[in-house]
C-alpha cells in the first residue's frame, strides 16, 4: 500500500500548494453528483469553507452568474464528449460583499469507470476580476474613441514613406468616399484634395513634414471618391526614426456642416446687426447691470447722443428721475422671472435737456442654463403723439368751454327773447281787444304773424336747451302702443283733417327702453312729419310696425306722402333748421331733436325715401322684452 | 269763491306789469293794482299793506327771475311770515323748466304756475276758475 500512501502525499503536497497559491479548487464526480471544493475556493467569494457547507450541485449554482451558467454547461458538455482536452470557460460569480467576481475555470475528467465514463473531473477557479475590468474598459475605451470619431468625423491615416502607401479609418474612408479595398496609394491621396490652392498646400505640408519633420494642421478642401466637394481638416505627424522620417500619420476631419453652420450664424449674425443698426426704432442691448452693451442709430438720434457718448451712459442718467425706479422694479422682476417682459411709458433725457416721451418695450435673454445674458430694449420716440394728445385734450376743454357757454347762451336767449316776445303777443292781443279797429290794418296780421314765427323759433330753440340738460336720466321699460296710440290721439284732429289712413301692425306688449317724454315727442314728430309731408295726389297712408332686431326693436314708420330725395339731402336730414318741402312751415329743428332723443335712450334712425313714393323711417330701440 | 278786487303784481318788466294789468282789468280780474319791482319791495310793502289793512291783497302774482330778491326767495320770507289761510298766490313767469315747476310745489301756497305769455285765452280759465261766477 505504499503506492497509496504515496499517492495520499502527493495530494497532500498539492493542496498545500495550492492553499498557498490564489487558486481554488473543485471536484466534481459527474456520475453521482458529489463535489468537493477546497477552503481557498470559499474564499473567492467572500466565505470560509464551513460556511458554504453542506457543499452540493447546488452550491455553484447559487453563485453562478445566470449569463454565464449556459456558457459553462456548454463548455462542460464539449469536454465530456470528448471533443476538447480541458474544460476553461470564463464565469461570473457573486461575492459576499454582493458584486460579481470573474473566474477563470478550468477543469479536466482525471478518472473513468468501468465503462470508460467520466466520473471524478477535477478543477480550480482563478480570481481574473482585475483583469476582466481592464478588457472591459479597454473596449469601452475603444468604442468609445470610435464612437466620438464618429461623432466628429474624425479618421485616422497612417502613410507608411517605404511603401508610398496610406492605411485609412473606416471614418476616413467615409469622409473621403473610398470605395476600393486595401491601402490607398500617395499620389490617389493626393489628388483627392481639390486642385488649387488646397492641393498645393498639402503638397507642401507633407513634403514639409518629411523634409524638417514638421506638423501640419490645414482646413482645406477635398473632393471625394462620389465627386462631392467637401471641407476637412488635415492633421498629419511625422514620426522619426534616427533623424529619417519613416511614417506621418495623421487625422482627416469632415467640417462641411460646421463651416456651413458658422457661415450660417455668422449671416444671422449679419442679419440681426442689420436689424439692429438700421430698425426704425431705437433698440439697445443692455447688461443685467443697467450698462448699454449696444445701440443702434436710432436710438443715438431719439435721445440726441453720438454711440460713443451713449454707450458711457448709464440707462438711468437718460431716464427722467421719476421714472427710474418703476423700470428697475421691472427690471428686477424680468431677471426674477417673475415676468417675461414688460411695456412702459416714460420719460426719457434728450442731451439738450428736453424730456423726450418713449414707450419702452424690454424682454430678457438668457443663455441655456437660464443665466441672464442681457436686456433687448425697443425704445419708441411718442413725444409727437404725446403732444398732440395734449392738444387734443386742450382743444377738448376749450370745445367743452365753449360749448358750455353755448348752452348758456342758449339760456339767455330763449329767456329774454321769450319775455320780450311774449310782451309782444300780449300787447297784440290787448291792441286787438281794447282798439279792435286797428286788427283791420294791413299791417297787423303781419305783425302777429311775425310773433308767432318767432316764438316758435324760440319755443324749438328752448326744446333743444333743455334737451341737453335732460341727458343722463334712467331709462323706463315703456309699452310701445300705448304711446303709439297716445300720440294718435293727440294728432286725432289732423289726422281726421287731412284724411289720414293708419294702419297700426305692432304687436301687443312690445317694451322698450325709454323716457316717457322723449317717446312721446319722438312719436309725435315722426307723425307729424307724415301727414305734413303728404301727397296731394293719394290719399295719405301711414303704416306702422314693429320687428325685432337683438338687442332692438325696431319700429316702422312708413308713409306714402311727397318722399325726401336723399341724394340730395341726405347729409343734412336731421341737422338743425333744414327744410327740404316748399311747405311754409317745414321745421328741421324737429328731425334734428327727434334723432338726439332716439340717441340719448341709445337708438338709432334709418331712412329710405323715394320722391313721390314716400318715405320709411326705422326708428331703432333698445328692446325691454319679447313682442 | 272770493272776490278778487285787490291785485299785488310782482314783476320788473314795465311793460308786462301794464299789460297784464290791462288784461286783469278787462277780465275782471280785480279792480285795484299795487306793482313792486322786485322781491324785496314787495315784502316790505306787504308788511306795510298787512299793518295797514290787517289783510293782503286778494291775488299776489310773482314772476320768478327778478333782480335784487327773487321770487323763490320772496316766496320763502312770505310763506313763514305774511300767508294766511285761503291767500291767492300766482306764479307768473316765462320759465318752462320742470326744475321750476316742481319747485314751485313746495309752496301749498302758490295755487297756478301761469307761462308768459298771458293771453286773454289763458285769463278766461283763470277767470273761470277764480272769480266771482256773478260777474
Amino acid at each position: 500500500m505504499h503506492g497509496v500512501s504515496d499517492l495520499v502525499e502527493r495530494i497532500q503536497r498539492y493542496e498545500q500548494l495550492l492553499e498557498s497559491t490564489e487558486i481554488g479548487t473543485w471536484e466534481w464526480n459527474v456520475q453521482t453528483g458529489e463535489i468537493r471544493i477546497n477552503e481557498r475556493w470559499a474564499n473567492l467569494i467572500g466565505y470560509s469553507l464551513p460556511e458554504l457547507q453542506p457543499v452540493n450541485s447546488e452550491t455553484w449554482l447559487r453563485f453562478v452568474h445566470p449569463d454565464d451558467r449556459v456558457r459553462s454547461d456548454q463548455a462542460i458538455e464539449r469536454h465530456l464528449k470528448g471533443e476538447t482536452e480541458f474544460y476553461e470557460c470564463e464565469t461570473r460569480l457573486r461575492h459576499r460583499n454582493g458584486k460579481w467576481v470573474w473566474m477563470l475555470d478550468k477543469g479536466k475528467i482525471v478518472s473513468r469507470n468501468k465503462k470508460g465514463e467520466p466520473e471524478w473531473l477535477m478543477g480550480s477557479h482563478l480570481d481574473i476580476t482585475y483583469r476582466k475590468e481592464r478588457e472591459e474598459l479597454l473596449l469601452h475605451y475603444n468604442n468609445l474613441l470610435d464612437k466620438s470619431n464618429e461623432v466628429a468625423r474624425i479618421g485616422t491615416w497612417e502613410l507608411n514613406l517605404d511603401t508610398l502607401y496610406a492605411k485609412v479609418s473606416r471614418i476616413t474612408r467615409e469622409i473621403i468616399e473610398w470605395e476600393e479595398e486595401g491601402d490607398i496609394p500617395l499620389n490617389k491621396g493626393i489628388e483627392l484634395y481639390k486642385e488649387g490652392p488646397s492641393r498645393s498646400s498639402v503638397i507642401r505640408a507633407i513634403n514639409a513634414a518629411i523634409e524638417t519633420g514638421k506638423s501640419f494642421d490645414k482646413e482645406c478642401q477635398l473632393v471625394t471618391g462620389k465627386g462631392t466637394e467637401k471641407w476637412v481638416r488635415a492633421i498629419g505627424i511625422p514620426e522619426l526614426e534616427n533623424g529619417t522620417c519613416k511614417r506621418v500619420y495623421g487625422l482627416v476631419q469632415d467640417i462641411t456642416e460646421k463651416n456651413r453652420m458658422h457661415s450660417e450664424l455668422v449671416l444671422k449674425e449679419q442679419q440681426f446687426r442689420n436689424t439692429f443698426e438700421n430698425a426704425p426704432n431705437g433698440m439697445a442691448l443692455i447688461s443685467p447691470e443697467g450698462n448699454w452693451l449696444m445701440v443702434n442709430l436710432r436710438l443715438c438720434e431719439i435721445l440726441g447722443y453720438t454711440e460713443e457718448e451713449l454707450l458711457q451712459k448709464s440707462f438711468a442718467e437718460i431716464t427722467h428721475p421719476d421714472d427710474v425706479e418703476r423700470d428697475v422694479q421691472f427690471g428686477m422682476e424680468l431677471i426674477e422671472g417673475k415676468r417675461e417682459s414688460y411695456q412702459l411709458e416714460k420719460r426719457n433725457i434728450h442731451k439738450n435737456g428736453s424730456i423726450v416721451w418713449t414707450i419702452l418695450a424690454v424682454s430678457l435673454v438668457r443663455d441655456s442654463a437660464g443665466i441672464p445674458l442681457h436686456f433687448i430694449a425697443q425704445i419708441n420716440d411718442i413725444t409727437r403723439e404725446k403732444q398732440a394728445h395734449l392738444e387734443v385734450a386742450s382743444l377738448l376743454a376749450v370745445t367743452r368751454e365753449q360749448n358750455d357757454r353755448l348752452l348758456n347762451f342758449a339760456h339767455i336767449v330763449s329767456h329774454n327773447l321769450r319775455s320780450h316776445v311774449g310782451n309782444f303777443s300780449m300787447l297784440l292781443d290787448l291792441i286787438k281787444l281794447e282798439v279792435p279797429e286797428s286788427a283791420d290794418n294791413d299791417f297787423f296780421p303781419l305783425l302777429q304773424q311775425s310773433t308767432e314765427g318767432l316764438q316758435e323759433t324760440i319755443s324749438h330753440l328752448n326744446e333743444v336747451v333743455t334737451f341737453n340738460s335732460h341727458q343722463f336720466e334712467e331709462m323706463d321699460d315703456l309699452d310701445l302702443n300705448t304711446f303709439v296710440k297716445n300720440a294718435l290721439n293727440v294728432l286725432n284732429a289732423k289726422i281726421l283733417d287731412a284724411g289720414v289712413e293708419i294702419e297700426n301692425k305692432i304687436p301687443q306688449g312690445c317694451l322698450i327702453k325709454g323716457l316717457p317724454a322723449y317717446l312721446d315727442s319722438i312719436l309725435i314728430n315722426f307723425l307729424t312729419n307724415a301727414i305734413k309731408y303728404r301727397s296731394p295726389e293719394r290719399k295719405p297712408k301711414i303704416h306702422l310696425s314693429a320687428i325685432k332686431s337683438d338687442p332692438y326693436l325696431i319700429l316702422r314708420i312708413r308713409d306714402n306722402g311727397l318722399g325726401i330725395d336723399l341724394n340730395l339731402h341726405g347729409a343734412k336730414l336731421f341737422g338743425m333748421y333744414k327744410t327740404f318741402h316748399g311747405n311754409d312751415d317745414a321745421r328741421g329743428v324737429g328731425l334734428f331733436l327727434t334723432k338726439n332723443q332716439v340717441e340719448a335712450i341709445k337708438g338709432k334712425i334709418e331712412v329710405d325715401s323715394q320722391v313721390n313714393v314716400g318715405t320709411t323711417f326705422n326708428v331703432y330701440f333698445l328692446n325691454a322684452g319679447d313682442p | 269763491m272770493q272776490e278778487i278786487h285787490k291785485v299785488c303784481i310782482i314783476d320788473d318788466d314795465p311793460i308786462f306789469v301794464f299789460g297784464l294789468q290791462r288784461f286783469l282789468k278787462i277780465a275782471h280780474l280785480g279792480d285795484e293794482f299795487i306793482h313792486y319791482p322786485n322781491g324785496k319791495l314787495a315784502l316790505e310793502g306787504l308788511r306795510g299793506y298787512h299793518e295797514e289793512h290787517n289783510s293782503l291783497p286778494d291775488l299776489i302774482l310773482v314772476d320768478l327771475n327778478m333782480p335784487v330778491m327773487d321770487g323763490w326767495q320772496f316766496l320763502e320770507h312770505f310763506g313763514r311770515e305774511l300767508n294766511q289761510e285761503g291767500q291767492l298766490v300766482f306764479i307768473i313767469s316765462s320759465s318752462i323748466d320742470m326744475a321750476d315747476i316742481k319747485r314751485a310745489k313746495k309752496f301749498p301756497f302758490v295755487k297756478e304756475f301761469v307761462y308768459k305769455p298771458v293771453t286773454s285765452e289763458k285769463l278766461k280759465q283763470l277767470v273761470a276758475k277764480y272769480s266771482d261766477p256773478v260777474v
